[in-house]
């Protein structure tokens, strides 16, 4: 894809505070129109990077662009209120003296233009009747709702969400997520979501970013990277993971779950399979593990095995065997990921 | 961002206001003028300073934190409206404390008369004495240790002490394990405190012949002209005062982090029946008795005895009120100046703390070079009285800039930073969402701030004493004139309309203090 579609192209930015690197020459784009997630553990600096875009930090490295505008280099940076991002915060950020209709309108110009569009917006996210409620007064859902709005009002080029559900719990948390993609989709934003849950992630974005260590470490579409990771922290970041150890001879990874073709040097590797991609067979079939643990986990069973060597997990739907249960394993060698030591 | 804003000019600016006299101080001091002063004097007046410092920090921390012990742990008849009344002793100048004890202690006095004539009794304490201005002076500022002890007994939540008792500790062991080395950094900074009002303090111990450094600085600049020698005894008053802001800065880092104020659950206090009720009660009235209803309602018999003068006093109160509401007023500007860069530029804000600690006295003597130049330099481009009154402000400014610092600081903090953040991607500059977000959100903070630099501002004596103009007379100013002329029923009036102008607002922030619980944002304004 030509760079005139990318929306937000970072190029090779590092920030680094006191002697800790934050980011590590990060590359990034977000295509216009599309949700980017960027999703990693916590301290590796995707929140950061978040924080660069918006301007709320300086860079040391590399150059922010915005719709077609370098919006920050080392020597430069504009500053937020000129960069037509709009951010949603963790925490919502709502200012606790002023009405919803008010924290709405914050950004706008004109009362005639910001009656109309916070009226508007607030329609849109059906929070017109707390119009004059203060924020203290609402569920997390609807203050939620109030910040998506806020941050909608000025019809920014580019909206960046940080952690947007962390504050919010389970049922509450599916039902908002929902909202937010919609209304999103509907009014055709780009926009970067940065969280550090898999599920939300993928989910959520059209394309997406893992981020290690302060760096971007892979890109690509969910289904890509979930099924084809690079690195056993790319493979981590998108789900649980049993890892065994495993060896290259002539482009070919030998583990005890099986073999797999891989471009890589002979010598020592991990290979990597999910916990919903171990299959159970009869006793006589497959890998021999004996049941070390069984734990029921509403839709599925977590049931921990041992082999001779290894410990594995698997997510088993409907009937689990019991604790002390010898049973045999299989694999589909699709399914499994051979990645560099 | 880095670099140089707006707030962050305005926050050195604000600094460079509160230090510029402590610089005055130490250039003063240094100068190559004229400054007899004998060691021996120096000495003595150190030696007493130290002596009644030492005397008022040891009574304060007795009185402060076994009130502050009662009222919190403790239920028995009245509890509640001692929790804020014994902070009430906060709104009467210490001078008005003198004059009332030293009157009523007086051999000729009524009470000492009547003590002869009917018990036969010819006893009374000697109140113009280094112990009788420890007594007077360990009355109007054991507030400061209640206030402080109070807050951290209220804070540590019950749970450190069901803890410990489910850890085999029986109720006097927790205490002493857990709840006493909890309390040890707010006693400490609620002496400092005391401590640092007692170096301050000039009138009650000029009233009550003690001669301290702080009498020694003003003696010296009105008796002898000698601003050299005002430095030089000021000087080892800034280190006392560098020494106990460390002291009361440092007893900070024990206190509750905001992760256990969301744990909290309050203290149940343990019922005292009967007789140890009654004590618990007879011990609050009595300190609340000495520390404010004897000596304002002694003032106040003797003062109905004359007619006073009341044309000197309502322009006294009109002077009190009007340099009270323009000190606060531009204490706060400055504070919060300095507040809103506080978090990035914390030894700035610190350094600028000093003054707090610093007496007025000292502060005016700094003040007093740079005038001198303005006053001999710029004839005639103001009116002498136009600057002394700004002198005089700006003295108040920057011995009180901590004082707003602290609660404008404290509710800059229900500011959270993406709150800041969210209002720069809104389209605001950083000044733009001080003004439209940080500031708004802590007006009510700052209404604070201003009480209580009015309350000090009003009390204020030895600054107001050496920078005010000629014939702008506050309240505690003819306070001072009346009682240097044994004239204590007249100044008694001054004294007892000073009580007036500053107990509404005491009463309003002790009720606010201590309505507040650990978690409270403060009360939505």
């Amino acid at each position: 894809m030509a760079d005139t579609d990318a929306m937000v192209l970072v190029t090779g930015v590092s920030r680094v505070f006191g002697r800790r690197i934050a980011i590590d020459r990060a590359d990034l784009t977000l295509m216009r129109g599309r949700i980017l997630g960027l999703l990693g553990a916590s301290g590796s600096g995707k929140s950061t990077l978040l924080r660069t875009i918006a301007g709320l930090e300086s860079i040391d490295a590399g150059t922010i662009a915005i719709d077609g505008r370098v919006v920050s280099t080392p020597g430069l940076a504009l500053a937020p209120e000129n960069r037509r991002v709009g951010m949603v915060f963790q925490d919502f950020a709502l200012f606790p003296h002023l009405t919803v209709a008010q924290n709405v309108g914050f950004g706008l110009k004109g009362r005639a233009d910001r009656d109309a569009v916070v009226g508007r917006l607030l329609e849109r996210l059906r929070i017109v009747d707390q119009s004059q409620a203060f924020p203290h007064t609402l569920s997390g859902g609807e203050q939620q709702r109030v910040a998506l709005a806020r941050a909608l009002a000025r019809d920014p080029a580019v909206i960046l969400l940080d952690e947007p559900f962390s504050s919010l719990d389970g049922s509450l948390r599916g039902e908002v997520r929902e909202d937010l993609m919609e209304t999103l989709r509907e009014t055709g934003t780009s926009a970067i979501v940065v969280t550090h849950d898999a599920e939300d992630a993928m989910i959520m974005a059209e394309d997406l970013a893992l981020m290690d260590g302060g760096r971007v470490i892979q890109t690509g579409t969910p289904r890509d990277l979930y099924n084809n990771p690079t690195s056993v922290a790319a493979a981590r970041l998108l789900g649980p993971l049993n890892l065994v150890e495993a060896r290259v001879h002539q482009g070919v990874a030998t583990s005890v779950l099986g073999q797999k073709s891989a471009i890589l040097p002979d010598g020592p590797v991990r290979m990597g399979i999910r916990p919903t991609d171990l299959r159970l067979t009869g006793p006589a079939q497959g890998l021999q593990a004996r049941v070390a643990s069984v734990s029921f986990a509403g839709g599925y069973c977590v049931v921990r095995v041992k082999t001779d060597t290894v410990a594995l997990s698997l997510h088993l739907p409907g009937e689990a065997p019991r604790t002390g249960d010898v049973v045999g394993l299989t694999v589909d060698p699709a399914r499994l990921m051979v990645l560099p030591d | 961002m880095r670099g140089l804003t707006v707030l962050r000019l305005l926050a050195f600016l604000a600094a460079a206001v509160a230090i510029a006299p402590l610089i005055g101080v130490v250039a003063a001091a240094f100068g190559d003028g004229r400054a007899d002063i004998a060691a021996a004097d120096l000495v003595r007046y150190a030696l007493t300073s130290m002596a009644l410092a030492f005397l008022v920090g040891l009574s304060t921390a007795v009185l402060g934190s076994v009130s502050a012990w009662l009222v919190v742990m403790h239920s028995f008849p009245g509890r509640n409206i001692f929790a804020w009344a014994l902070a009430l002793p906060l709104a009467a100048p210490a001078f008005a404390v003198a004059y009332a004890y030293a009157d009523l202690f007086d051999v000729a006095g009524e009470l000492r008369t009547w003590m002869r004539a009917v018990p036969g009794l010819d006893w009374g304490p000697q109140m113009r004495s280094l112990p009788g201005a420890a007594f007077v002076l360990s009355l109007a500022f054991y507030p400061y240790v209640y206030l402080t002890v109070r807050a951290a007994l209220v804070n540590q939540s019950s749970q450190a002490i069901e803890a410990a008792r489910s850890l085999g500790c029986s109720p006097t062991q927790a205490l002493v394990r857990v709840a006493l080395p909890l309390l040890r950094p707010a006693l400490a900074a609620g002496v400092a405190l005391a401590v640092m009002e007692t170096l301050a303090d000039y009138g009650a111990v000029q009233f009550l012949s003690v001669q301290t450094l702080t009498t020694g600085v003003v003696r010296s600049w009105f008796v002898y002209g000698s601003l050299e020698a005002a430095a030089r005894l000021a000087l080892p008053l800034l280190g006392a005062a560098a020494l106990l802001l460390w002291i009361e800065r440092l007893s900070r880092k024990g206190r509750t982090d905001e992760a256990a104020r969301a744990r909290w659950r309050p203290i149940q206090p343990t019922p005292l029946e009967g007789g140890r009720g009654l004590l618990a009660l007879a011990f609050c009235i009595g300190l609340l008795t000495l520390g404010l209803f004897l000596p304002a309602g002694w003032l106040a018999i003797k003062a109905l005895d004359i007619s006073p003068d009341w044309p000197r006093l309502v322009r006294a109160a009109s002077h009190s009120l009007g340099l009270g509401l323009g000190g606060a007023i531009a204490t706060v500007i400055l504070a919060t100046c300095l507040a809103l860069s506080a978090e990035r530029m914390p030894f700035t804000a610190r350094i600028s703390s000093l003054g707090y600690a610093t007496p007025g006295a000292v502060m005016a003597i700094g003040l007093l070079a740079p005038a001198s130049l303005l006053w001999q330099n710029v004839p005639g481009a103001v009116s002498g009285l136009g600057v002394g009154l700004l002198l005089l402000i700006y003295a108040y400014a920057a011995r009180l800039m901590a004082a707003a610092l602290e609660p404008v600081e404290a509710g800059l903090t229900r500011v959270t930073p993406s709150m800041v953040s969210a209002a720069r991607t809104l389209g605001r500059s950083e000044t733009g969402a001080a003004l439209a977000v940080r500031l708004p959100i802590a007006s009510g903070a700052m209404l604070t701030a201003v009480l209580v630099v009015f309350i000090d501002v009003v009390k204020e004596l030895p600054a107001t004493l050496i920078l005010r103009p000629f014939n702008v007379d506050t309240l505690a100013v003819i306070a001072d004139n009346y009682a240097r002329d044994e004239r204590l029923p007249n100044a008694g009036w001054p004294s007892l309309m000073i009580l007036a102008l500053t107990l509404p607002a005491v009463i309003w922030l002790t009720r606010k203090i201590t309505a507040s619980r650990p978690g409270d944002l403060n009360g939505r304004h």
